[in-house]
């Protein structure tokens, strides 16, 4: 039922074919906008001085947090445990799916209600457990859009950005038997319906968790809809998947991350829901599941900690705001990413999760315009993470202690070369000087009136870079006489007159 | 397995980190990290934070009223119960609204046993009281071991919450700091802020996706 | 005041006038202006693609270039080439002295709409432009190096200019370096919406401090027929403009 991925592989590919969708494009763009100036709206509203304060505060809170992760990770499953919940820990995706999986069997479960949660996405949980035989239900409505249509979602906050009212209710029609015009009330009516019926029947909730507190052992999930508070609050057991970056230290550091979560990435003050758990519950006659278990998921995520650069993409808290300002997402949308995690954290994140070798064009997929730095409430570096992952795929490094060694793409020799050439080229002065003047001599083959236009573009094509920027712009060619050239010639003896020398012979 | 695995990842981020600290150095603990910027609100006086209080709900939708004492308080809910066509009501245990209902009933109407999930399904509406609000963002804070309103305060379409008014505390930080009993955290502490709602449709809003399609809030206290 | 102009490769070898432009600019504020041919590109294109061995020997010619010149600042008309003498440091590693020198340098390069504001002071520059321009924010002088005021109020200063601002002036115009010819339809997608943008402000010009921005803008512009031209803001400056019904009429 639950789809696959694009091939990471493939990012010009998939971001192509995206393109070439205008339906997808408008969605993508009345969204986007929407989001930016929502957010936008939030931070004024609250004092954009008083917003950069909190965004630092978050920060050092989440580098202190990193930098000792064992101790407070340590100290709050204790705090978890010592309230009643029971804690296990995975390596790997796959082991957690099959933790999970056990768990769900030990509960008798048959059907599974789960809110939304990336990290599990990120395991491909929902495949895992229905090839044991479950029925995993998505909860949120967007991800159960996705879940009916067997897509995946491509973006972290609104799963279903990329759908149009009328392919929803083309879709709610043949799955539910819904009017095929019907708007989007009544089609959220409808999932409503199906949805209550789910919860009432569930054996077994999984949610993901947005914060875990190491004080109190509780963990923190958001959200809008309410199906996070169903999930967590009916069934008999409730299973919560988080990653092991999610721990703050102390609960009133929640505070300070509520505060820039929601206004970051849907403009809201705050979402409809939070809930705050911690432990089971003790009282048999209270609301509230009878077992609560946490597992504690790696996945690679320790590996990032060794360094400075690649420690800070723990730092995210998945807000979301940094696909919607992203001119390339703006684009091209989620899917064409390839991974659950897409936008500039995820071109950043997927390589260090799946291998640079696999993922080596993510990290290129961004034209390093900085701003996804600009509006991240934890102000995660992403371009300088893209300039050290660029510079592991052209380097052929992996992240160390990864398992992808074997994986490594041969080096793109063709680029490599280039560069070389290009470096030996503007080592020297006298190279660079004579190397334009050979270039100057070579343009006329395809430069008229100072451009390569239409007609030149047909000839670049022979030459790949730059038939590949002919194709759809034209290209100021190289002028007839460079700056140097007319600095030699007049604009440095203008100088000279001004301090009343005359110019001498030599040339420095 | 999870013991194995519980060194294993342990041991990898100790590692990582010793590298690092070997490295470029590490930041200080979180102690080191000084006090979180102060919201202008902890300044303000209980009148101006029911007011802020209301300036954030109140455009998404959730109705406020002001009464005086829980009498009238009371009166208004069966009012608005009323008015709003509720058949079936479920009430929390809170020790405030234990005549709440008994009145209702007299009128004709069905309680709720707040526990019983299948029943709740069929509930019109649910009320319960608030342990707090917070000014900064207009929320409710639910605390889960006080009163038995975890689900009557979701699953019902229609949601009357009652608010003490010296309970509007100025921001989410005193919230939760005020919701731990020597440093315990109670076993669910829901925090609310409007009705529920979505927009993951063409981000159109919709409200009362899964949880209530109304909240009121009725504040009281003289 | 004696400073370094470093042109960039870019404007040295395609767009000439912009250099001629920021050396009449910095000599009407009264600066000595000197320029070093054995500077010729400042290594962005290969760390930004990232290979830094072919960066490293640019942020050393570079480095030592400055180091020779005994000017007091390193001016550069490109926020881009000016972001990318501050991430020199990276280049080198703890304890390397190339280290050291290259931080020395980064602190004194500046941006030449930074430098006439921030460090001369002078935001009239005696520039006329009858025109009608509009101004596109080049992320990395704008993100990098917090440029936002700067060429406004310089631009606010030019005689019968008419600046008009477009829709998402500091959204990104899709170049960034390899990446227009690495993935040339999404770079191309990008760049229409600032197209769009430029279009809807009716500009003679579309104005920028970056020559990168400034071909990708103009490439594209002049693709689709539009007859907006692109120029960089030192041009502006230095008076070096002609109105548009002059060159229509030429
Ligand atoms: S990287 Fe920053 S902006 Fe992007 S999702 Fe994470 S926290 Fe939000």
């Amino acid at each position: 039922m639950s789809g696959s991925q694009l091939p990471v592989e493939r990012f010009d590919a998939n971001a192509r074919d995206a393109l070439g969708d205008p339906v997808l494009r408008g969605a993508l763009r009345r969204a986007t906008d929407l989001f930016g100036e929502r957010r936008r709206a939030a931070i004024d509203d609250v004092g954009a001085d008083d917003f950069e304060a909190l965004r630092d505060h978050a920060r050092a809170i989440k580098d202190a947090t990193l930098a000792h992760l064992d101790v407070h990770l340590e100290r709050f499953v204790a705090q978890a445990e010592a309230r009643g919940a029971k804690v296990h820990w995975a390596r790997t995706g796959d082991e957690a799916c099959e933790l999970l999986a056990g768990l769900c069997a030990g509960a008798g479960a048959k059907t599974v209600v789960k809110s939304k949660s990336m990290t599990t996405e990120e395991i491909e949980l929902g495949a895992a457990l229905e090839a044991h035989g479950l029925r995993s239900i998505e909860t949120d409505l967007g991800e159960w859009i996705i879940q009916q249509a067997g897509e995946v979602p491509s973006h972290i906050i609104v799963p279903a950005i990329h759908k149009t009212k009328a392919q929803i209710a083309a879709l709610f029609a043949d799955k539910l038997g819904t009017d095929p015009e019907a708007d989007e009330k009544a089609l959220t009516a409808a999932a409503r319906d199906v949805l209550r019926r789910e919860f009432a029947a569930a054996e077994v909730g999984i949610s993901g968790v947005n914060f875990a507190v190491a004080e109190t052992g509780s963990i923190l999930i958001l959200e809008n809809e309410g199906n996070a508070r169903f999930t967590t609050s009916l069934p008999k057991v409730h299973i919560a998947v988080m990653g092991i970056e999610k721990v703050v230290p102390r609960f009133e550091d929640l505070a300070v991350f509520l505060k820039l979560l929601p206004r970051s990435g849907t403009g809201q003050h705050l979402t409809s829901y939070q809930s705050i758990l911690t432990g089971p519950k003790q009282d048999p006659s209270a609301d509230g599941p009878e077992e609560l278990h946490i597992v504690v998921l790696d996945n690679g995520r320790s590996r990032f900690l060794d360094q400075a650069v690649t420690r800070a993409s723990l730092a995210c808290i998945r807000c979301g705001a940094c696909l919607n300002a992203c001119p390339v997402y703006q684009q091209v949308g989620g899917h064409a990413y390839g991974s659950v995690y897409p936008g500039p954290i995820g071109a950043v994140i997927t390589p260090q999760l799946v291998g640079v070798g696999k993922a080596s064009q993510l990290p290129y997929a961004s034209s390093l315009c900085g701003a996804c730095r600009e509006v991240c409430p934890v102000r995660i570096d992403i371009p300088a993470l893209l300039l050290h992952l660029r510079q592991e795929v052209t380097e052929g490094h992996e992240p160390s202690g990864s398992p992808f060694g074997a994986q490594r793409r041969p080096a793109k020799r063709g680029e490599r070369l280039g560069f070389r050439l290009w470096s030996f080229g503007v080592r020297g002065r006298l190279r660079y000087e004579w190397g334009s003047a050979l270039a100057r001599f070579g343009q006329r083959l395809v430069v008229r009136g100072g451009y390569v236009g239409k007609v030149g573009a047909l000839l670049s094509r022979l030459a790949p870079p730059l038939g590949a920027w002919t194709g759809t712009r034209d290209l100021r060619g190289l002028a007839p006489r460079s700056f140097r050239a007319r600095w030699r010639q007049e604009l440095r003896h203008q100088e000279l007159r001004r301090q009343g020398l005359t110019p001498s012979g030599g040339e420095r | 397995m999870s013991r194995a695995a519980r060194e294993t990842i342990l041991g990898a981020i100790r590692k990582r980190l010793r590298e690092a600290r070997l490295g470029e150095g590490l930041p200080e603990d979180r102690d080191a990290v000084g006090p979180a910027p102060r919201h202008r609100l902890l300044d303000a006086d209980a009148e101006q934070l029911l007011t802020a209080f209301r300036a954030r709900i109140e455009p998404l939708g959730v109705l406020v009223h002001e009464v005086g004492g829980l009498d009238e308080a009371l009166e208004l809910v069966r009012a608005r119960l009323r008015d709003a066509g509720a058949r079936t009501v479920a009430c929390s245990d809170a020790a405030a609204l234990s005549d709440l209902l008994s009145r209702e009933l007299e009128a004709g109407f069905q309680a709720v046993d707040p526990g019983d999930s299948e029943a709740l399904f069929g509930a019109d509406a649910g009320v319960c009281c608030a342990q707090a609000g917070i000014a900064e963002t207009g929320s409710l804070v639910l605390d889960a071991d006080r009163e038995r309103h975890r689900l009557v305060s979701l699953i019902p379409p229609l949601h009357i919450a009652l608010l003490h008014r010296d309970r509007v505390v100025p921001d989410l930080a005193t919230a939760l700091r005020d919701a731990l009993t020597e440093g315990r955290a109670p076993t669910a502490l829901t925090l609310i802020t409007g009705p529920s709602r979505t927009a993951d449709i063409e981000l159109k809003l919709v409200v009362g996706v899964h949880g209530p399609k109304a909240l009121e809030i009725v504040v009281h206290g003289d | 005041m004696r400073v370094a102009l470093y042109v960039t490769c870019l404007v040295d070898q395609v767009w000439p006038s912009v250099g001629e432009a920021a050396v009449r600019v910095l000599r009407s504020a009264g600066c000595e202006v000197d320029f070093d041919p054995r500077a010729t590109c400042c290594g962005q294109p290969a760390y930004n693609t990232g290979y830094h061995d072919q960066a490293r020997p640019q942020a050393r010619q570079w480095i030592e270039s400055f180091e020779h010149s005994g000017a007091e600042w390193a001016v550069l008309p490109s926020g881009s080439c000016a972001a990318m003498v501050h991430h020199y440091p990276r280049l080198f590693e703890r304890g390397d002295p190339w280290r050291g020198r290259a931080e020395a340098f980064a602190e004194r390069a500046k941006e030449l709409c930074g430098f006439l504001v921030d460090v001369l002071g002078v935001d009239d520059l005696g520039a006329r432009c009858p025109a009608r321009v509009t101004w596109h924010d080049a992320c990395h002088g704008l993100r990098e190096l917090g440029l936002r005021d700067e060429p406004r109020r310089l631009l606010g200063k030019v005689a019968d200019l008419e600046l008009i601002e477009m829709e998402g002036a500091d959204q990104c115009c899709g170049f960034g370096g390899t990446f227009s010819v690495k993935y040339p339809e999404l770079s191309t997608a990008i760049v229409d919406r600032k197209c769009e943008s430029v279009a809807a402000t009716d500009a003679d010009y579309v104005v920028s401090g970056d020559v990168s921005c400034l071909m990708q803008i103009e490439g594209r512009l002049r693709r689709i027929g539009s007859t907006t031209r692109a120029v960089h803001v030192a041009e502006v400056l230095a008076g070096m403009v002609p109105a548009r019904q002059q060159e229509t009429s030429a």
